[in-house]
């Protein structure tokens, strides 16, 4: 079972940070980047079954694939965000942090523009 | 799951700090600060088509 | 005397002339040809010709027909009510299922999208990083807001075929009631019409009313107080929406308590003394009225009892086709209500975000309220029908 794989490899670049944490803090955060991206990597190819099954879902069904773009869109980049910020927390730059949270949100919100339009015309269209 | 990478890097970590530990101690720092330069070069590099790797996923997946 | 008998001549030959040239003949009378065989069902038909039951009917089939069941032929029905009594109603169920099975896929299909949409949104909420950080509400608003959407426009739908079957409900009412209030005052029942028929009439503009202006709105505002207070995490207005809701629910179900009660009295009341009034009228025709006063009171208990089958007719017509229109969007509002329990037990366990399952239970809960005030007002217009026909056959026996 491949999720042995994964939490013996986590297990294993967490012993080797802090192994090296002390001595030298820099080559610490790139293992920290590195093993998080793999991690990430092994997680990815295991929703694309998934994200294909949603997607053959709505186009049988017939309702309209936008919505299920957008979701999945910001469902994406709200991983990605997620993950930069954690790796500059963890280095202790919290405010790096906090300003790319706050690019993510705003970016999200671009992206979910036409959602929340299209909310505000029904909601209207019921007065 | 390359493991063999993140020994690969831990590895290039721990010689980088002996290195710089000796160095120090033999009195050439400034070659001290250079090998720890190259060893972080040297791991940024590997790194960096991994974290490429991951970015082209996500894209592909979420289709952004 | 030359002159005279030339005159003379001259007259009888115009006379006989004219007799030749004009063509007219001389009949004698045909005592047969005149003496009609009165058959009780040339009485029902001359009853009903006066009632004008043939515009009736079709003013009943054109409203049914409009809301787009075809197939069902009231002269049909009419005319087998008449003579056996019997109505074919395997018939009208089958013709009935067909048209079901149409609308409730038609609906199924629009009310399954939010179905994906919702289990979607759960699939992939399970899938975030942090639960409570910042980026993650952001996502979910915009979830959020596409299943709101999807939602709100559905629920748009239902409540115009709401809207669509109260009026044409209230249109065969006031296409009804005329029609039972001329059999009424035949049958003599004087003093119940004057009062039945301003109120049959009331009562059926007075729920168009009550509906577009009372009913529709709260619903809608619930809707709008539901989205409102999911979407954002300090406004609550669960409680409010609810109210809404609630005081719709209480409103209609005084109103036909109202107008059941009162109508109910007010027959059972004046049917004594109308029936009173009539039977007087007959025993002092046929008993002080020395030749025609007998056959005067006998003929008109024979022509009460045709106008009994004639409203028996028309009054079962009016009740199929309310039932008939109504049944319809009955099913479609049934049917969204039945997936939108489904669909928030469903997301229950899948879904960690609150918020969106709390909201999907309190719309089943103003479809669940809207079909249950759909058919109360069904009810009473079919049961303020009925008590008028019973109303009919109980004043002469």
């Amino acid at each position: 079972m491949e999720i042995f794989k994964v939490v013996g490899f986590a297990i294993i670049s967490v012993i080797l940070i802090v192994l090296l944490k002390e001595e030298r803090k820099d080559i610490a955060l790139v293992l920290m980047v590195v093993s998080g991206v793999i991690i990430m990597l092994f997680a990815l190819s295991k929703i694309t079954p998934i994200i294909d099954m949603l997607n053959t879902l709505i186009n049988n069904s017939g309702i309209s694939k936008d919505f299920l773009v957008i979701i999945l869109k910001i469902t994406g980049i709200a991983y990605i965000v997620e993950f930069g910020k954690n790796i500059c927390i963890d280095a202790g730059q919290t405010a790096i942090a906090t300003k790319l949270e706050l690019a993510g949100k705003i970016i999200i919100v671009s992206l979910s523009l036409p959602l929340i339009a299209s909310l505000v015309n029904v909601l209207t269209g019921l007065v | 799951m390359d493991i063999d990478l993140l020994f690969k890097i831990a590895g290039i970590g721990i010689l980088v700090a002996v290195l710089n530990q000796v160095l120090t101690k033999a009195g050439r720092e400034d070659q001290a600060m250079m090998t720890t330069l190259t060893g972080l070069i040297i791991v940024l590099m590997l790194v960096i088509s991994q974290i490429s790797n991951l970015f082209e996923t996500v894209r592909t997946v979420f289709g952004l | 005397m030359k002159k005279n008998n030339t005159l003379h001549k001259l007259i009888l030959i115009a006379v006989l002339v004219i007799n030749l040239i004009s063509n007219t003949t001389i009949y004698a009378e045909d005592l047969e040809n005149e003496s009609k065989e009165f058959t009780s069902q040339d009485i029902t038909n001359e009853v009903s010709e006066n009632f004008d039951i043939d515009s009736y009917i079709e003013n009943i089939n054109k409203y049914v027909s409009d809301t787009g069941i075809e197939g069902i032929d009231f002269e049909d029905i009419a005319s087998s009510l008449v003579n056996s009594n019997k109505v074919d109603y395997k018939n009208i169920f089958i013709k009935l299922l067909s048209f079901f099975f149409k609308e409730i896929i038609g609906t199924l299909k629009g009310a399954t999208s939010i179905f994906f949409v919702c289990i979607i949104m759960a699939i992939l909420s399970n899938m975030e990083l942090e639960k409570k950080s910042d980026i993650t509400k952001i996502a979910y608003l915009a979830c959020f807001a596409a299943i709101a959407t999807i939602s709100v426009a559905s629920f748009i739908d239902v409540i115009a075929s709401f809207r669509n079957v109260v009026s044409t409900l209230t249109t065969l009412m006031q296409v009804i009631s005329p029609f039972l209030m001329s059999v009424l005052i035949a049958t003599g029942s004087i003093t119940s019409t004057g009062i039945i028929q301003p109120m049959l009439l009331f009562l059926a503009s007075a729920i168009g009313f009550i509906v577009n202006y009372v009913v529709i709105p709260f619903f809608t505002i619930s809707v709008a107080l539901n989205v409102i207070s999911s979407i954002s995490e300090n406004l609550k207005l669960d409680k409010m929406s609810r109210l809404f809701n609630s005081s719709a629910i209480w409103i209609v179900s005084i109103l036909l308590t109202i107008f059941l009660g009162v109508l109910s009295l007010e027959t059972s009341l004046t049917s004594s003394v109308d029936s009173l009034a009539v039977k007087t009228t007959q025993t002092a025709m046929s008993n002080f009225v020395p030749v025609v006063g007998k056959f005067f009171s006998d003929s008109f208990e024979t022509v009460v009892g045709a106008t009994k089958v004639v409203s028996r007719v028309g009054g079962t017509i009016g009740i199929i086709s309310v039932i008939i229109v109504s049944i319809v969007p009955v099913i479609k509002i049934l049917s969204v209500m039945v997936i939108y329990m489904v669909l928030s037990a469903f997301i229950e366990p899948l879904c960690s975000e609150e918020s969106v399952v709390k909201y999907i239970s309190s719309f089943a809960n103003v479809y669940k309220n809207l079909l249950g005030i759909l058919i109360g007002i069904i009810m009473l217009f079919v049961i303020s029908t009925g008590i008028i026909l019973n109303l009919v056959s109980s004043v002469v026996k």
